[in-house]
C-alpha cells in the first residue's frame, strides 16, 4: 500500500463525504470572486476538529456530575447508547461513502489498488464518525479519575479502550451495510431501503439524545440522594471492571474484545474489501431495463399513448425526480424528526387527550393547520417540484400539451408526497394516545387544508424563484432568503403556533357558554375562510397564466 | 501490443460482446466504428477495467490483465465516452488525484500541466468545479488528466465530442504524433471522416461482433474504392438507398 495515494483519495472522499458544506464554501468564494488559500479538505478536517473539542467540552460536562465509579449500569448503558448513536450514523456514512457516492467506478480504470480506495475511505470514515464516539472517551476518562487512578494510567488507558470500541464499531458496521447491500431486497427496492436506513438512523438518533439528555439531568437533579442504578450490560462492563478491579476477568473481558475486532476484521478484508470493487466492475456498465422488460414493450409495439398512461408516466417521472438522497433526508426532518421533536415532549407529558372535553373542538382543526405549518416549509418537495425539472421543464413547455395540466398534476403529486407522512403520523398518535374521533377527524381536516394552502404557497414560490440550472439541491433550499433566517422563520412559525393554540385554548376555558360557541365558529371560520381566498386569489394569479 | 482474444460480455441473456479478437500494434491510431450499443464502449471498458470480460482474455504487451492489473492500468490514459466523473472536485483536485495515481513526479507534472493547460485553453478555468464546466470543458478536463503522465496507450472513446473545432484539431494531431513515436493510440468515434483521415487502423462493430478488421485503405481496395460512409452502411447498417426511403416515408408520415 502506498501512503501518497491513500492520503490523496482521503481528500477526494473527505469532499464527497461533505458535498454540502463544500458548495457552500465554494459558493462563498465564487461571490467573493477569489480562492480560498485554505484547500477544501483542509477546511473540512477543521470543522470536523472543532465539531469535536464541542462535543469534548459537552459531553464531559454533561457527564461530570455522575460517579461512573458508583453506578456500572449507567455506564454501561451509556456507552450501549453512544455505540447505537455512532451505529446508526455509520450506517448513513458508509452507505454515502461506500455505496451511494457512485464514485467507485470512476477509480477502476485508475491505477490504484482496491485496498488503496477502501483504506482511504475507512479513514475518512473515522474521522467522521469520531465527533459522535468522543462521548465514549469522555466517559472512560472521567471513569478512571471517578475511580481515583493517576491520570497518567487513566489517559493511555481509557484512549487504548475508546479505540478498541472504536474499531469494533467501525467493523460491524462496514460488515452491516455490506451486507444490506447484498440481499435481494435492497438490490430491487434500492431507494426504499436507504430511506428506510435514513428514518431509522434519523429517528434513532433523536431517540438516543433524548434518553442520554434525560438520564444525565436526572442524575443532576438528584444529587445529594443515591439514586437507583441501571442494568448493568454484559461485554461492554469490562470496561468498567478494567478500571476499577483489573482482574483475570476482566482482561479476558478485553482480550474478547480484541478477539471480536480480528474476527471482524479478517472477514472485512477477506470478503468486504474484494467484492466491493469486483461488484463495481460487474455492475457498472449494466444495461438500464432488463431484457424481460425489453422483451415486454417490444410486444406494446409503438402505439399511441392514451392519457391516463401520459399521467401514469407523469407520476412515474415525477416520482424518478425527487429520489435524490439529501431531498430524502430533508423531508423525513422535517415530516418526522421536527415534529416529533417539537409536540413530543408536550404529547408525553401534557394532558391526556382521551380525557379532553368536546368543547375543546376548535383547538384541534386549529393544531391541524399549525401542524401543517410545522410539517410544511421551503425545505420541502413541493417546493422545488418544478425546479428539479431542470432542462426537462422548458423542453415540456415546446411540447404540444397544457402546461397547466402538466403542473396541476405535479402540484397534486407533491401535494399528496407532502401530506402522506404527517398524515400517518398523526393517524398514528391519534390512535395512540386514544383521542376521541371527532377530535382525531377535525386534526386531520386542519391538516389537510393546511398543507393544501401551504403547497400552494411553496409551490407558486418554486416557479417564482426558478432554477433549473441547480448544481446542488441546497441551491434550491436556499433560495430568497439563506439558510439561517429559514431555520429562524420555522422556529418563529413553531413558537407562535403553539402559542395561538395555548391562547385559543385559555380563552375558551374563560369565556361563557355563548362566548365559547361564537368563539369556537370563528376560530375554525377565520382561518378556512382565510385560506379560500388565498386559493382563489392563485386561481387567478397563478393558474390563469397556463390558460391556453 | 494490445490483443484481445475471443473476448465476450453477457449483461444476463444480452450479450455485448461477441468472441472479439483485435490486435492492436504499437505505432497504431486504431479506431473502433460502430452503431450505438455495437460494443466499442464495451471493448474499451474492458480494455481499461472498468468491466470483467464474461470469457476470453486481454493481453498488454505481453502481459495478462486479469494478472496484472495495477502495471497495466499505470500503462494507460484514459478518456470515458461520458466525461461526468468526479463532478464535485475542482479540475486542478481532479489532476492532482491523476498525478498520485500515476505516480508522477512534481516537477513533471507542473510542466506537463502548464503545456495541456494552454494547449486546451483551460488556463483560467482550472480552479472551477467540474459539476459546473460545458460538455466540451469537460472532455478538455478528462483528456488533460488522461495525457499527464504521457502514457503509452491512450484509450480514448469518442474524444472528439463537444470539442471546440481548434481543440479536436490539436487532439488529432497529438494522437497522430503519439502514434508516430511508437505508442498506441485506439480510440472509438461515429464520425467516419475522422476515422479515415487519422486511423491506420479500423475495426467495425456490430452488435458486439466485428464485421471488419483491417485498414481503410484495404477495405476500399475490397469494395471498389467506394466511400468509407457507403461501405460502412453496406456493412453496418441499410443501404443507402434504403436509408432515403426509410427517410422519406418518416417524414411523410410525420407530416400525416
Amino acid at each position: 500500500m502506498r501512503m501518497k495515494q491513500i492520503v490523496e483519495l482521503a481528500k477526494v472522499n473527505m469532499i464527497y463525504a461533505n458535498p454540502q458544506m463544500i458548495e457552500k464554501r465554494r459558493n462563498k468564494e465564487t461571490k467573493k470572486g477569489k480562492a480560498s488559500k485554505v484547500s477544501a479538505y483542509m477546511y473540512l478536517l477543521g470543522q470536523n476538529v472543532l465539531l469535536f473539542v464541542m462535543f469534548l467540552f459537552l459531553f464531559g460536562f454533561m457527564f461530570s456530575s455522575i460517579d461512573l465509579a458508583q453506578y456500572p449500569g449507567m455506564f454501561t448503558t451509556f456507552i450501549a447508547t453512544i455505540i447505537l448513536m455512532a451505529l446508526l450514523q455509520g450506517f448513513y456514512l458508509i452507505f454515502n461513502l461506500f455505496y451511494d457516492s457512485k464514485d467507485l467506478a470512476h477509480y477502476l480504470p485508475l491505477p490504484f489498488k482496491a485496498s488503496e480506495i477502501f483504506i482511504a475511505k475507512v479513514s475518512v470514515l473515522i474521522f467522521m464518525l469520531l465527533p459522535y464516539l468522543v462521548p465514549v472517551l469522555i466517559l472512560l476518562v472521567l471513569l478512571g479519575i471517578d475511580a481515583g487512578k493517576p491520570l497518567l494510567l487513566v489517559l493511555p488507558g481509557s484512549i487504548g479502550s475508546f479505540l478498541l470500541i472504536m474499531a469494533v464499531v467501525l467493523a460491524f458496521s462496514i460488515l452491516l451495510v455490506h451486507l444490506i447491500t447484498k440481499f435481494p431486497l435492497f438490490e430491487n427496492h434500492k431507494q426504499g431501503v436507504i430511506t428506510a436506513l435514513y428514518s431509522l438512523s434519523s429517528i434513532g438518533m433523536v431517540v438516543s439524545v433524548y434518553f442520554l439528555s434525560n438520564r444525565a439531568t436526572a442524575s443532576m437533579d438528584t444529587v445529594g440522594e443515591v439514586i437507583p442504578d441501571m442494568s448493568v450490560i454484559p461485554f461492554l462492563d469490562v470496561f468498567h471492571r478494567i478500571f476499577l478491579e483489573p482482574d483475570n476477568a476482566a482482561w479476558f473481558g478485553i482480550l474478547g474484545w480484541i478477539l471480536v475486532l480480528a474476527i471482524l476484521s479478517l472477514i472485512v478484508f477477506k470478503v468486504v474489501v474484494p467484492s466491493f470493487y469486483q461488484a463495481e466492475q460487474t455492475t457498472s456498465v449494466k444495461p438500464s431495463s432488463s431484457s424481460k422488460k425489453q422483451a415486454k414493450n417490444k410486444n406494446r409495439g409503438v402505439a399511441a399513448q392514451s392519457t391516463s398512461s401520459i399521467n401514469q408516466t407523469l407520476v412515474k417521472y415525477n416520482f424518478g425526480i425527487i429520489q435524490d438522497g439529501t431531498l430524502m433526508m430533508q423531508f423525513l426532518s422535517s415530516k418526522l424528526l421536527l415534529p416529533l421533536v417539537v409536540i413530543g415532549p408536550t404529547l408525553f407529558s401534557g394532558p391526556e387527550l382521551a380525557m379532553v372535553p368536546t368543547l375543546f373542538w376548535p383547538v384541534f382543526l386549529f393544531s391541524g393547520l399549525i401542524y401543517a405549518f410545522l410539517t410544511l416549509n421551503a425545505v420541502s418537495i413541493v417546493g422545488v417540484i418544478i425546479s428539479l425539472d431542470r432542462e426537462n421543464f422548458l423542453y415540456l413547455k415546446s411540447l404540444p400539451f397544457s402546461m397547466e395540466q402538466y403542473l396541476r398534476q405535479k402540484f397534486l403529486f407533491a401535494f399528496s408526497i407532502e401530506l402522506i407522512l404527517p398524515a400517518i403520523l398523526a393517524i398514528s398518535l391519534i390512535v395512540f394516545f386514544q383521542v376521541p374521533l371527532l377530535f382525531g377527524v377535525l386534526f386531520l381536516m386542519g391538516l389537510v387544508v393546511g398543507t393544501f394552502v401551504l403547497s400552494h404557497y411553496y409551490f407558486v414560490r418554486d416557479y417564482r424563484l426558478l432554477d433549473l440550472e441547480w448544481q446542488n439541491l441546497t441551491e434550491l433550499f436556499t433560495r430568497g432568503a439563506g439558510t439561517w433566517i429559514q431555520v429562524i422563520s420555522i422556529f418563529i412559525t413553531v413558537f407562535f403556533g403553539v402559542l395561538a393554540v395555548v391562547a385559543v385554548s385559555l380563552i375558551l376555558l374563560a369565556l361563557p357558554p355563548l362566548g365559547q360557541l361564537v368563539f369556537s365558529i370563528a376560530v375554525v371560520l377565520i382561518p378556512l375562510i382565510v385560506s379560500a381566498v388565498v386559493l382563489f386569489r392563485y386561481k387567478k394569479t397563478f393558474w390563469k397564466q397556463f390558460k391556453e | 501490443m494490445i490483443e484481445l482474444k475471443n473476448v465476450s460480455k453477457n449483461y444476463g441473456q444480452k450479450q455485448a460482446l461477441k468472441n472479439v479478437s483485435l490486435t492492436i500494434r504499437p505505432g497504431e491510431i486504431f479506431g473502433l466504428i460502430g452503431h450505438n450499443g455495437a460494443g466499442k464502449s464495451t471493448t474499451i471498458k474492458a480494455l481499461v477495467s472498468i468491466i470483467d470480460p464474461s470469457a476470453g482474455e486481454i493481453w498488454v504487451d505481453g502481459e495478462k490483465l486479469a494478472d496484472n492489473r495495477l502495471a497495466i492500468k499505470n500503462k494507460i490514459g484514459y478518456v470515458p465516452d461520458s466525461p461526468n466523473m468526479f463532478l464535485r472536485l475542482t479540475a486542478i483536485e481532479y489532476w492532482n488525484l491523476m498525478a498520485t495515481a500515476y505516480s508522477i513526479s512534481s516537477e513533471n507534472y507542473q510542466s506537463k500541466l502548464t503545456t495541456l493547460l494552454e494547449l486546451f485553453d483551460m488556463t483560467e478555468n482550472q480552479y472551477g468545479v467540474i459539476s459546473s464546466f460545458s460538455h466540451g470543458m469537460r472532455q478538455k478536463t478528462f483528456i488533460i488528466g488522461a495525457l499527464l503522465s504521457n502514457p503509452d496507450i491512450w484509450v480514448l472513446d469518442e474524444p472528439m465530442t463537444g470539442l471546440d473545432p481548434q481543440a479536436s484539431f490539436d487532439l488529432k494531431e497529438m494522437m497522430k504524433q503519439h502514434a508516430a513515436a511508437g505508442n498506441i493510440v485506439l480510440f472509438s468515434t461515429h464520425v467516419l471522416d475522422t476515422a479515415q483521415q487519422i486511423c491506420d487502423h479500423i475495426a467495425i462493430l456490430k452488435k458486439g461482433e466485428v464485421l471488419y478488421d483491417g485498414t481503410i485503405e484495404d477495405l476500399q481496395v475490397q469494395n471498389e474504392n467506394q466511400s468509407l460512409e457507403t461501405i460502412y452502411l453496406k456493412m453496418a447498417g441499410r443501404q443507402p438507398e434504403e436509408s432515403q426511403s426509410v427517410t422519406s416515408s418518416a417524414e411523410t408520415e410525420g407530416r400525416g
